[in-house]
Protein backbone atom coordinates (compact mmCIF):
# COMPACT_ATOMS: atom_id res chain seq x y z
CA UNK A 1 0.00 0.00 0.00
CA UNK A 2 1.56 3.47 -0.73
CA UNK A 3 2.11 6.11 1.45
CA UNK A 4 -0.72 8.25 1.26
CA UNK A 5 -4.07 6.29 1.79
CA UNK A 6 -7.37 6.91 0.02
CA UNK A 7 -10.31 6.40 2.04
CA UNK A 8 -13.87 6.86 0.89
CA UNK A 9 -16.78 6.43 3.05
CA UNK A 10 -20.41 6.75 2.31
CA UNK A 11 -23.84 6.48 3.44
CA UNK A 12 -27.03 7.84 4.40
CA UNK A 13 -27.23 11.43 6.56
CA UNK A 14 -27.26 10.46 9.96
CA UNK A 15 -25.85 7.46 9.85
CA UNK A 16 -22.74 8.70 11.05
CA UNK A 17 -20.66 8.58 7.91
CA UNK A 18 -18.46 11.61 8.91
CA UNK A 19 -17.84 10.78 12.68
CA UNK A 20 -16.03 7.88 11.65
CA UNK A 21 -14.35 9.50 9.34
CA UNK A 22 -13.41 12.80 11.85
CA UNK A 23 -12.04 9.50 14.39
CA UNK A 24 -9.75 8.12 11.87
CA UNK A 25 -8.57 11.85 11.02
CA UNK A 26 -7.74 12.59 14.27
CA UNK A 27 -6.06 9.45 15.08
CA UNK A 28 -3.68 10.30 12.00
CA UNK A 29 -3.31 13.83 13.29
CA UNK A 30 -2.29 12.78 17.40
CA UNK A 31 -0.09 10.12 15.33
CA UNK A 32 1.99 12.77 14.02
CA UNK A 33 0.42 11.66 10.29
CA UNK A 34 -0.73 14.55 7.38
CA UNK A 35 -4.17 14.25 7.53
CA UNK A 36 -7.08 15.06 5.41
CA UNK A 37 -11.36 14.67 6.00
CA UNK A 38 -13.61 16.68 2.72
CA UNK A 39 -16.97 15.89 4.21
CA UNK A 40 -19.58 16.39 1.35
CA UNK A 41 -23.54 16.08 2.06
CA UNK A 42 -26.33 17.82 0.34
CA UNK A 43 -28.45 20.37 2.12
CA UNK A 44 -30.91 17.48 3.77
CA UNK A 45 -29.73 17.21 7.48
CA UNK A 46 -31.16 12.83 7.53
CA UNK A 47 -31.45 10.97 4.29
CA UNK A 48 -29.19 12.22 1.83
CA UNK A 49 -25.99 10.66 0.98
CA UNK A 50 -23.41 11.51 2.61
CA UNK A 51 -19.40 10.77 1.74
CA UNK A 52 -16.35 11.51 3.56
CA UNK A 53 -13.05 11.93 1.21
CA UNK A 54 -10.14 10.95 3.34
CA UNK A 55 -6.65 10.97 3.36
CA UNK A 56 -4.12 10.22 5.48
CA UNK A 57 -0.20 9.98 4.58
CA UNK A 58 3.08 9.56 5.52
CA UNK A 59 4.43 12.52 3.32
CA UNK A 60 2.38 15.87 2.61
CA UNK A 61 -0.68 15.45 1.15
CA UNK A 62 -0.79 16.92 -2.52
CA UNK A 63 -3.90 17.54 -3.46
CA UNK A 64 -7.68 17.23 -1.36
CA UNK A 65 -9.66 15.23 -4.32
CA UNK A 66 -8.74 11.84 -5.82
CA UNK A 67 -10.06 10.06 -8.60
CA UNK A 68 -9.65 6.56 -7.30
CA UNK A 69 -10.13 5.49 -3.27
CA UNK A 70 -8.06 3.03 -1.58
CA UNK A 71 -10.51 1.81 0.54
CA UNK A 72 -14.28 2.39 -0.26
CA UNK A 73 -16.92 1.38 2.55
CA UNK A 74 -20.08 1.99 1.70
CA UNK A 75 -22.79 1.82 4.12
CA UNK A 76 -26.45 2.51 2.40
CA UNK A 77 -27.54 0.94 -0.87
CA UNK A 78 -28.61 4.80 -2.18
CA UNK A 79 -25.22 6.23 -1.94
CA UNK A 80 -23.88 3.40 -4.55
CA UNK A 81 -24.37 5.32 -7.70
CA UNK A 82 -22.60 8.35 -6.05
CA UNK A 83 -19.53 6.27 -5.09
CA UNK A 84 -18.68 3.68 -8.16
CA UNK A 85 -16.36 6.21 -10.01
CA UNK A 86 -13.98 5.64 -7.30
CA UNK A 87 -13.46 2.39 -7.39
CA UNK A 88 -10.29 1.23 -9.25
CA UNK A 89 -8.55 -1.59 -9.70
CA UNK A 90 -6.98 -1.72 -6.36
CA UNK A 91 -9.75 -0.11 -4.57
CA UNK A 92 -10.53 -2.71 -1.38
CA UNK A 93 -14.20 -2.06 -1.07
CA UNK A 94 -16.29 -2.98 2.71
CA UNK A 95 -19.78 -3.16 1.50
CA UNK A 96 -21.82 -3.11 5.16
CA UNK A 97 -25.12 -2.21 3.48
CA UNK A 98 -26.38 -5.48 5.17
CA UNK A 99 -24.74 -5.42 8.62
CA UNK A 100 -28.24 -4.05 10.28
CA UNK A 101 -29.26 -7.84 10.39
CA UNK A 102 -25.84 -8.93 11.64
CA UNK A 103 -25.95 -6.22 14.24
CA UNK A 104 -29.21 -6.71 15.73
CA UNK A 105 -28.46 -10.46 15.66
CA UNK A 106 -25.37 -9.60 18.46
CA UNK A 107 -28.13 -7.27 20.41
CA UNK A 108 -26.82 -4.08 18.86
CA UNK A 109 -28.61 -0.97 17.52
CA UNK A 110 -28.34 -0.28 13.83
CA UNK A 111 -27.11 3.32 15.03
CA UNK A 112 -23.40 1.59 16.32
CA UNK A 113 -23.01 0.19 12.46
CA UNK A 114 -20.82 2.84 11.54
CA UNK A 115 -18.66 1.74 14.25
CA UNK A 116 -18.64 -1.56 13.25
CA UNK A 117 -17.48 -0.41 9.48
CA UNK A 118 -14.35 1.82 11.58
CA UNK A 119 -13.52 -1.52 13.57
CA UNK A 120 -13.32 -3.04 10.11
CA UNK A 121 -11.73 -0.35 8.42
CA UNK A 122 -9.20 -0.81 11.04
CA UNK A 123 -7.53 -3.82 9.74
CA UNK A 124 -7.10 -2.03 6.73
CA UNK A 125 -4.99 1.03 8.55
CA UNK A 126 -2.77 -1.04 10.35
CA UNK A 127 0.20 0.52 8.55
CA UNK A 128 -0.85 3.77 9.72
CA UNK A 129 -2.58 3.70 12.87
CA UNK A 130 -2.81 0.81 15.66
CA UNK A 131 -6.56 -0.11 16.95
CA UNK A 132 -5.35 1.68 20.23
CA UNK A 133 -4.70 5.12 18.71
CA UNK A 134 -8.16 4.89 17.18
CA UNK A 135 -9.97 3.35 20.26
CA UNK A 136 -8.48 6.43 22.15
CA UNK A 137 -9.82 8.58 19.33
CA UNK A 138 -13.46 6.59 19.81
CA UNK A 139 -13.36 7.14 23.42
CA UNK A 140 -13.02 11.74 23.00
CA UNK A 141 -15.30 11.58 20.97
CA UNK A 142 -18.32 9.08 22.12
CA UNK A 143 -17.61 7.88 25.95
CA UNK A 144 -20.16 10.77 26.74
CA UNK A 145 -22.87 8.93 25.07
CA UNK A 146 -24.88 6.80 26.56
CA UNK A 147 -24.51 3.92 24.17
CA UNK A 148 -20.44 3.83 24.36
CA UNK A 149 -20.83 0.37 25.29
CA UNK A 150 -22.80 -0.69 22.71
CA UNK A 151 -20.76 1.06 20.19
CA UNK A 152 -17.23 -0.96 21.61
CA UNK A 153 -18.78 -3.54 20.87
CA UNK A 154 -19.85 -2.59 17.66
CA UNK A 155 -16.25 -1.64 16.92
CA UNK A 156 -14.89 -5.07 18.71
CA UNK A 157 -17.35 -6.97 16.40
CA UNK A 158 -16.10 -4.80 12.65
CA UNK A 159 -12.46 -6.17 13.49
CA UNK A 160 -13.88 -9.76 13.71
CA UNK A 161 -16.39 -9.48 9.88
CA UNK A 162 -15.48 -11.28 7.25
CA UNK A 163 -15.52 -11.26 3.59
CA UNK A 164 -19.20 -12.73 4.13
CA UNK A 165 -20.34 -10.16 6.59
CA UNK A 166 -19.29 -7.06 4.29
CA UNK A 167 -18.66 -8.19 1.04
CA UNK A 168 -15.38 -6.78 -1.19
CA UNK A 169 -17.96 -5.60 -4.32
CA UNK A 170 -21.01 -3.83 -4.35
CA UNK A 171 -23.22 -6.35 -6.76
CA UNK A 172 -23.13 -4.03 -9.78
CA UNK A 173 -22.15 -6.69 -11.67
CA UNK A 174 -24.95 -8.64 -11.57
CA UNK A 175 -26.75 -7.60 -14.15
CA UNK A 176 -23.87 -9.07 -16.03
CA UNK A 177 -24.38 -12.07 -14.39
CA UNK A 178 -27.83 -13.03 -16.29
CA UNK A 179 -25.99 -14.63 -19.99
CA UNK A 180 -28.13 -16.21 -22.28
CA UNK A 181 -26.67 -19.67 -22.42
CA UNK A 182 -26.70 -22.21 -24.55
CA UNK A 183 -24.51 -25.00 -25.02
CA UNK A 184 -23.53 -28.99 -26.50
CA UNK A 185 -21.34 -31.05 -25.82
CA UNK A 186 -18.38 -29.21 -27.84
CA UNK A 187 -19.68 -25.53 -27.32
CA UNK A 188 -20.59 -23.23 -24.58
CA UNK A 189 -22.09 -20.40 -25.84
CA UNK A 190 -23.36 -17.12 -23.64
CA UNK A 191 -24.75 -13.53 -24.71
CA UNK A 192 -25.65 -10.93 -22.83
CA UNK A 193 -28.26 -8.86 -23.14
CA UNK A 194 -27.32 -5.84 -20.95
CA UNK A 195 -24.71 -5.56 -23.97
CA UNK A 196 -26.07 -6.15 -27.13
CA UNK A 197 -26.59 -3.09 -29.34
CA UNK A 198 -28.41 -5.36 -32.13
CA UNK A 199 -25.61 -3.69 -34.48
CA UNK A 200 -25.48 -7.58 -36.44
CA UNK A 201 -21.71 -7.20 -37.42
CA UNK A 202 -21.41 -10.85 -35.51
CA UNK A 203 -23.92 -12.15 -37.89
CA UNK A 204 -22.16 -11.05 -40.43
CA UNK A 205 -19.01 -12.14 -39.97
CA UNK A 206 -19.67 -15.86 -38.87
CA UNK A 207 -18.01 -18.19 -41.57
CA UNK A 208 -21.07 -20.73 -40.35
CA UNK A 209 -23.80 -18.49 -41.02
CA UNK A 210 -24.18 -20.28 -37.35
CA UNK A 211 -25.94 -17.15 -36.12
CA UNK A 212 -29.94 -15.07 -37.02
CA UNK A 213 -31.35 -12.41 -35.09
CA UNK A 214 -33.77 -14.19 -32.40
CA UNK A 215 -37.84 -13.31 -32.76
CA UNK A 216 -38.16 -13.20 -28.85
CA UNK A 217 -34.40 -12.47 -26.94
CA UNK A 218 -33.42 -8.27 -27.21
CA UNK A 219 -30.57 -6.07 -26.02
CA UNK A 220 -29.87 -3.10 -24.34
CA UNK A 221 -31.34 -0.45 -26.63
CA UNK A 222 -34.58 -3.25 -27.43
CA UNK A 223 -33.05 -4.49 -30.69
CA UNK A 224 -33.47 -8.20 -31.52
CA UNK A 225 -30.16 -10.15 -30.11
CA UNK A 226 -28.49 -12.67 -32.45
CA UNK A 227 -28.73 -16.28 -31.60
CA UNK A 228 -26.58 -19.32 -32.22
CA UNK A 229 -27.43 -22.62 -34.06
CA UNK A 230 -24.92 -24.65 -32.19
CA UNK A 231 -25.46 -27.83 -34.94
CA UNK A 232 -23.72 -25.28 -37.20
CA UNK A 233 -21.04 -23.33 -34.92
CA UNK A 234 -17.75 -24.60 -34.89
CA UNK A 235 -16.68 -22.52 -31.86
CA UNK A 236 -13.95 -20.34 -33.55
CA UNK A 237 -15.07 -17.32 -31.54
CA UNK A 238 -14.90 -14.40 -34.35
CA UNK A 239 -18.22 -13.66 -33.34
CA UNK A 240 -16.88 -12.90 -29.44
CA UNK A 241 -13.86 -10.92 -31.18
CA UNK A 242 -15.93 -8.70 -33.73
CA UNK A 243 -18.21 -8.00 -31.50
CA UNK A 244 -17.59 -4.20 -30.08
CA UNK A 245 -19.63 -4.42 -26.52
CA UNK A 246 -17.85 -7.99 -25.14
CA UNK A 247 -22.36 -9.38 -25.74
CA UNK A 248 -20.95 -12.91 -26.86
CA UNK A 249 -18.34 -15.04 -25.09
CA UNK A 250 -18.19 -18.68 -26.78
CA UNK A 251 -15.85 -21.65 -25.21
CA UNK A 252 -14.61 -24.77 -26.76
CA UNK A 253 -15.32 -27.60 -24.66
CA UNK A 254 -12.14 -29.86 -24.00
CA UNK A 255 -12.44 -32.51 -26.52
CA UNK A 256 -12.75 -36.02 -24.33
CA UNK A 257 -9.50 -38.17 -25.90
CA UNK A 258 -10.38 -41.59 -26.66
CA UNK A 259 -7.51 -44.10 -27.17
CA UNK B 1 -18.06 -22.61 -14.41
CA UNK B 2 -19.76 -20.96 -11.40
CA UNK B 3 -19.95 -17.46 -12.80
CA UNK B 4 -20.23 -16.24 -16.16
CA UNK B 5 -18.83 -13.11 -17.12
CA UNK B 6 -18.18 -11.13 -20.40
CA UNK B 7 -14.89 -11.45 -21.40
CA UNK B 8 -14.08 -7.91 -21.06
CA UNK B 9 -9.90 -6.90 -20.96
CA UNK B 10 -9.21 -6.86 -17.51
CA UNK B 11 -8.30 -2.94 -17.27
CA UNK B 12 -11.81 -2.24 -18.73
CA UNK B 13 -14.00 -0.53 -16.19
CA UNK B 14 -17.14 -3.40 -16.55
CA UNK B 15 -19.14 -0.28 -14.74
CA UNK B 16 -19.33 2.12 -17.85
CA UNK B 17 -20.18 -0.37 -20.30
CA UNK B 18 -21.73 -1.21 -22.53
CA UNK B 19 -20.27 2.17 -24.47
CA UNK B 20 -21.70 5.13 -25.69
CA UNK B 21 -20.47 4.54 -29.29
CA UNK B 22 -23.35 3.78 -31.80
CA UNK B 23 -24.59 -0.01 -32.44
CA UNK B 24 -21.40 -1.63 -35.03
CA UNK B 25 -18.91 1.38 -34.38
CA UNK B 26 -15.30 0.04 -34.86
CA UNK B 27 -13.53 2.53 -32.06
CA UNK B 28 -14.38 0.01 -29.70
CA UNK B 29 -12.93 -3.12 -31.60
CA UNK B 30 -9.98 -1.18 -31.74
CA UNK B 31 -10.45 -0.20 -27.75
CA UNK B 32 -10.98 -4.18 -26.85
CA UNK B 33 -7.63 -4.86 -28.97
CA UNK B 34 -5.92 -2.35 -26.79
CA UNK B 35 -7.25 -3.05 -23.50
CA UNK B 36 -5.95 -7.23 -24.48
CA UNK B 37 -2.64 -5.28 -24.53
CA UNK B 38 -2.54 -3.38 -22.19
CA UNK B 39 -3.48 -6.50 -20.09
CA UNK B 40 -0.69 -9.14 -22.12
CA UNK B 41 2.15 -6.07 -21.13
CA UNK B 42 0.63 -5.48 -17.72
CA UNK B 43 1.16 -1.79 -18.56
CA UNK B 44 -2.18 -0.23 -17.01
CA UNK B 45 -0.65 0.78 -13.83
CA UNK B 46 1.92 3.14 -15.39
CA UNK B 47 -0.31 4.14 -18.76
CA UNK B 48 -1.62 7.12 -19.66
CA UNK B 49 -4.62 7.30 -22.23
CA UNK B 50 -4.89 10.49 -23.98
CA UNK B 51 -7.70 11.00 -26.08
CA UNK B 52 -8.40 13.56 -28.69
CA UNK B 53 -11.62 15.30 -29.48
CA UNK B 54 -14.07 13.46 -31.87
CA UNK B 55 -15.61 10.39 -30.85
CA UNK B 56 -12.08 9.31 -28.77
CA UNK B 57 -13.64 10.68 -26.08
CA UNK B 58 -16.62 8.50 -25.58
CA UNK B 59 -13.84 6.34 -24.43
CA UNK B 60 -13.44 8.38 -21.20
CA UNK B 61 -13.86 6.45 -18.33
CA UNK B 62 -14.39 3.17 -20.34
CA UNK B 63 -10.93 1.52 -18.91
CA UNK B 64 -9.40 1.65 -14.89
CA UNK B 65 -6.39 3.71 -16.51
CA UNK B 66 -5.29 7.18 -16.14
CA UNK B 67 -7.11 9.08 -18.78
CA UNK B 68 -6.69 12.58 -20.13
CA UNK B 69 -8.57 15.12 -22.76
CA UNK B 70 -7.08 17.72 -24.53
CA UNK B 71 -7.78 20.03 -27.77
CA UNK B 72 -8.92 18.76 -30.96
CA UNK B 73 -5.34 17.61 -32.95
CA UNK B 74 -3.17 18.30 -29.83
CA UNK B 75 -3.35 14.75 -28.40
CA UNK B 76 0.52 14.27 -29.83
CA UNK B 77 2.27 17.14 -28.24
CA UNK B 78 0.23 16.39 -24.84
CA UNK B 79 1.58 13.06 -25.25
CA UNK B 80 5.22 14.15 -25.79
CA UNK B 81 5.12 16.46 -22.86
CA UNK B 82 4.31 13.78 -20.99
CA UNK B 83 6.88 11.74 -22.09
CA UNK B 84 9.40 14.16 -21.56
CA UNK B 85 7.99 14.85 -17.98
CA UNK B 86 7.92 10.59 -17.00
CA UNK B 87 10.27 8.57 -19.55
CA UNK B 88 9.10 5.78 -17.47
CA UNK B 89 5.18 6.09 -18.30
CA UNK B 90 3.23 4.92 -21.25
CA UNK B 91 1.27 7.30 -22.99
CA UNK B 92 -0.64 6.38 -25.39
CA UNK B 93 -2.32 8.93 -27.76
CA UNK B 94 -5.67 7.77 -29.32
CA UNK B 95 -6.98 10.05 -32.13
CA UNK B 96 -9.36 10.11 -35.36
CA UNK B 97 -8.51 10.99 -38.96
CA UNK B 98 -9.81 14.30 -38.85
CA UNK B 99 -7.47 15.01 -35.73
CA UNK B 100 -3.96 13.19 -36.56
CA UNK B 101 -4.35 14.41 -40.70
CA UNK B 102 -6.29 17.62 -40.07
CA UNK B 103 -5.98 20.26 -37.80
CA UNK B 104 -3.57 18.34 -35.35
CA UNK B 105 -1.10 17.08 -38.67
CA UNK B 106 1.43 19.64 -37.97
CA UNK B 107 1.89 18.24 -34.43
CA UNK B 108 1.79 15.00 -35.54
CA UNK B 109 4.30 15.63 -38.33
CA UNK B 110 6.91 17.09 -35.70
CA UNK B 111 6.57 14.40 -33.17
CA UNK B 112 7.40 11.63 -35.46
CA UNK B 113 10.23 13.84 -37.22
CA UNK B 114 11.51 14.26 -33.48
CA UNK B 115 11.35 10.59 -33.13
CA UNK B 116 9.12 11.22 -29.73
CA UNK B 117 9.07 7.73 -27.72
CA UNK B 118 5.05 7.91 -28.03
CA UNK B 119 2.37 5.40 -29.26
CA UNK B 120 -0.12 7.25 -31.68
CA UNK B 121 -3.14 5.14 -32.59
CA UNK B 122 -5.40 6.38 -35.45
CA UNK B 123 -8.73 5.66 -36.17
CA UNK B 124 -9.83 5.91 -39.77
CA UNK B 125 -13.36 6.23 -40.43
CA UNK B 126 -12.77 8.38 -43.76
CA UNK B 127 -14.51 11.46 -41.86
CA UNK B 128 -15.44 13.65 -38.96
CA UNK B 129 -17.61 11.54 -37.34
CA UNK B 130 -18.58 13.08 -33.96
CA UNK B 131 -19.74 16.15 -36.03
CA UNK B 132 -22.12 14.92 -38.55
CA UNK B 133 -19.94 13.40 -41.28
CA UNK B 134 -18.11 16.19 -42.99
CA UNK B 135 -15.36 15.21 -45.75
CA UNK B 136 -11.91 14.69 -43.98
CA UNK B 137 -8.68 14.16 -45.51
CA UNK B 138 -9.12 10.78 -45.80
CA UNK B 139 -12.62 10.91 -47.68
CA UNK B 140 -12.02 8.25 -50.26
CA UNK B 141 -12.43 9.92 -53.95
CA UNK B 142 -15.84 9.71 -54.90
CA UNK B 143 -17.07 8.78 -50.96
CA UNK B 144 -20.37 10.78 -50.08
CA UNK B 145 -20.26 13.19 -46.75
CA UNK B 146 -22.18 15.86 -46.22
CA UNK B 147 -20.13 18.54 -47.41
CA UNK B 148 -19.11 16.32 -50.34
CA UNK B 149 -22.11 15.38 -51.27
CA UNK B 150 -21.69 14.59 -54.97
CA UNK B 151 -19.01 12.31 -53.52
CA UNK B 152 -15.28 13.86 -52.75
CA UNK B 153 -13.64 15.06 -56.05
CA UNK B 154 -10.12 13.99 -55.82
CA UNK B 155 -9.29 15.67 -58.93
CA UNK B 156 -9.56 19.04 -56.91
CA UNK B 157 -9.67 17.87 -53.21
CA UNK B 158 -6.19 15.75 -53.51
CA UNK B 159 -5.83 12.17 -52.65
CA UNK B 160 -7.33 10.43 -49.58
CA UNK B 161 -4.30 11.17 -47.11
CA UNK B 162 -2.13 8.56 -46.50
CA UNK B 163 -0.88 8.87 -42.94
CA UNK B 164 1.97 6.48 -42.03
CA UNK B 165 3.10 6.15 -45.35
CA UNK B 166 3.49 10.26 -45.21
CA UNK B 167 5.25 9.30 -41.99
CA UNK B 168 7.70 6.51 -43.06
CA UNK B 169 9.60 9.03 -45.36
CA UNK B 170 9.97 11.62 -42.05
CA UNK B 171 11.05 9.02 -39.60
CA UNK B 172 14.58 7.58 -38.67
CA UNK B 173 14.77 3.62 -39.43
CA UNK B 174 14.04 3.64 -35.69
CA UNK B 175 9.94 4.37 -35.96
CA UNK B 176 7.39 1.87 -35.96
CA UNK B 177 4.29 2.48 -38.67
CA UNK B 178 1.21 0.18 -39.16
CA UNK B 179 -1.80 -0.09 -40.29
CA UNK B 180 -4.17 -2.55 -39.33
CA UNK B 181 -8.19 -2.60 -39.56
CA UNK B 182 -11.54 -3.61 -37.25
CA UNK B 183 -12.17 -6.71 -39.76
CA UNK B 184 -8.82 -8.55 -38.99
CA UNK B 185 -8.70 -7.46 -35.06
CA UNK B 186 -6.24 -9.93 -34.17
CA UNK B 187 -3.78 -8.54 -36.43
CA UNK B 188 -5.04 -4.89 -35.40
CA UNK B 189 -4.33 -6.14 -32.14
CA UNK B 190 -0.58 -7.62 -33.05
CA UNK B 191 0.06 -4.05 -34.48
CA UNK B 192 -0.53 -2.34 -31.34
CA UNK B 193 1.43 -4.50 -29.24
CA UNK B 194 4.43 -4.31 -31.38
CA UNK B 195 3.88 -0.52 -31.10
CA UNK B 196 3.56 -0.65 -27.50
CA UNK B 197 6.41 -2.61 -27.27
CA UNK B 198 8.36 -0.20 -29.19
CA UNK B 199 7.26 2.35 -26.71
CA UNK B 200 8.30 0.17 -23.49
CA UNK B 201 12.00 -0.64 -25.29
CA UNK B 202 12.05 3.05 -25.57
CA UNK B 203 12.86 2.19 -29.39
CA UNK B 204 11.69 5.41 -31.12
CA UNK B 205 8.26 6.47 -32.42
CA UNK B 206 5.17 3.79 -32.68
CA UNK B 207 1.96 4.40 -34.80
CA UNK B 208 -0.80 2.46 -35.76
CA UNK B 209 -3.70 3.26 -38.27
CA UNK B 210 -7.22 1.78 -37.78
CA UNK B 211 -9.28 1.32 -40.25
CA UNK B 212 -12.60 1.31 -38.66
CA UNK B 213 -16.66 1.24 -39.17
CA UNK B 214 -18.42 4.58 -38.89
CA UNK B 215 -22.17 2.96 -39.69
CA UNK B 216 -23.64 6.59 -38.12
CA UNK B 217 -22.50 8.69 -41.11
CA UNK B 218 -22.16 5.81 -43.75
CA UNK B 219 -25.56 5.02 -43.08
CA UNK B 220 -24.54 1.44 -43.50
CA UNK B 221 -26.26 -1.91 -41.47
CA UNK B 222 -23.61 -4.26 -40.60
CA UNK B 223 -23.05 -5.88 -44.38
CA UNK B 224 -22.50 -2.54 -45.62
CA UNK B 225 -19.95 -1.32 -42.87
CA UNK B 226 -18.13 -4.50 -44.16
CA UNK B 227 -18.28 -3.83 -47.76
CA UNK B 228 -17.65 0.03 -47.10
CA UNK B 229 -14.44 -1.15 -45.17
CA UNK B 230 -12.84 -3.61 -47.91
CA UNK B 231 -13.29 -0.76 -50.27
CA UNK B 232 -11.17 1.46 -48.37
CA UNK B 233 -8.84 -1.36 -48.10
CA UNK B 234 -8.59 -1.70 -51.55
CA UNK B 235 -7.05 1.84 -51.03
CA UNK B 236 -5.25 2.25 -47.80
CA UNK B 237 -3.07 -0.62 -47.67
CA UNK B 238 -3.13 -2.75 -44.20
CA UNK B 239 0.23 -4.45 -43.01
CA UNK B 240 3.33 -2.69 -41.48
CA UNK B 241 5.02 0.32 -43.15
CA UNK B 242 8.11 0.21 -40.88
CA UNK B 243 8.97 -2.15 -39.02
CA UNK B 244 12.61 -2.00 -37.72
CA UNK B 245 14.29 -5.24 -36.95
CA UNK B 246 15.54 -5.89 -33.30
CA UNK B 247 18.65 -7.22 -32.68
CA UNK B 248 18.61 -10.14 -30.05
CA UNK B 249 21.54 -9.15 -28.06
C1 LIG C 1 -10.31 23.33 -32.27
C2 LIG C 1 -11.56 22.60 -32.65
N1 LIG C 1 -12.01 22.66 -33.91
C3 LIG C 1 -13.11 21.99 -34.27
C4 LIG C 1 -13.79 21.23 -33.35
C5 LIG C 1 -15.04 20.50 -33.76
N2 LIG C 1 -14.82 19.08 -33.88
C6 LIG C 1 -15.16 18.22 -32.90
S1 LIG C 1 -14.88 16.60 -33.29
C7 LIG C 1 -14.29 17.06 -34.83
C8 LIG C 1 -13.84 16.06 -35.85
C9 LIG C 1 -13.66 14.67 -35.37
O1 LIG C 1 -13.25 13.85 -36.43
P1 LIG C 1 -12.14 12.76 -36.21
O2 LIG C 1 -10.93 13.36 -35.59
O3 LIG C 1 -11.95 12.04 -37.50
O4 LIG C 1 -12.77 11.78 -35.11
P2 LIG C 1 -14.04 10.80 -35.25
O5 LIG C 1 -15.17 11.50 -34.58
O6 LIG C 1 -14.27 10.56 -36.70
O7 LIG C 1 -13.64 9.54 -34.55
C10 LIG C 1 -14.33 18.44 -34.99
C11 LIG C 1 -13.91 19.13 -36.21
C12 LIG C 1 -13.30 21.20 -32.03
N3 LIG C 1 -13.89 20.47 -31.07
N4 LIG C 1 -12.19 21.89 -31.69
S1 LIG D 1 -23.69 -9.53 -30.05
FE1 LIG D 1 -22.28 -7.82 -30.37
S2 LIG D 1 -21.77 -7.91 -32.56
FE2 LIG D 1 -23.61 -9.15 -32.25
S3 LIG D 1 -25.35 -7.80 -32.63
FE3 LIG D 1 -24.94 -7.72 -30.43
S4 LIG D 1 -23.54 -5.99 -30.17
FE4 LIG D 1 -23.51 -6.48 -32.34
S1 LIG E 1 -18.01 -19.16 -32.67
FE1 LIG E 1 -17.60 -18.94 -34.87
S2 LIG E 1 -18.98 -20.40 -35.83
FE2 LIG E 1 -19.73 -20.11 -33.74
S3 LIG E 1 -21.26 -18.50 -33.93
FE3 LIG E 1 -19.32 -17.50 -33.41
S4 LIG E 1 -18.45 -16.94 -35.38
FE4 LIG E 1 -20.05 -18.43 -35.79
S1 LIG F 1 -20.60 8.55 -35.07
FE1 LIG F 1 -19.44 6.93 -36.10
S2 LIG F 1 -17.43 6.90 -35.08
FE2 LIG F 1 -18.84 8.06 -33.77
S3 LIG F 1 -19.65 6.56 -32.32
FE3 LIG F 1 -21.09 6.65 -34.01
S4 LIG F 1 -20.41 5.04 -35.42
FE4 LIG F 1 -18.72 5.43 -34.01
MG1 LIG G 1 -12.87 10.29 -38.21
Amino acid sequence: MSENLKILIAGEGGQGVQTIAEIIAKAAFVGKLESLHIPNFGVEQRGGVSLAFLQISKSPIPYPKFLKADILAVLASRAVGRVEKYVGRQTKIINAIHLDTLLLERKIQTTSLNIAVLGNLAKFLSQFLSIEALEEQLHVKLADKPNYNENLNAFHLGQLLTEKDAPSHLGYYKRYLKPLVSQNNHIFFARFPYLCKGCGLCIERCPKNALSFSKVDLGVYGTPMPQVDLDKCIGCKICQITCPDCAIKVVKKQKIKKN
Amino acid sequence: MSEVLPSFPKCYKEKSWPSLFCPGCGHPIVLKMLGQVIDELAIAHKSLLALDIGCSLLAWDLFDVDTIQTHHGRTVPLAAGFKLAKPNGIIIAYMGDGGAYAIGLQSLLTSAHRDDKITVIVVNNTLYAMTGGQYAPTTLCDERTTTTPEGRNCQTAGIPFPGPETLSAMTTKNAYLARGSVLQPLVLKSYLKKALQHQIENRGFSFVEALSFCPLNWKTDAAGSIKFLEKMQNYFKVGEIKCPKISKS
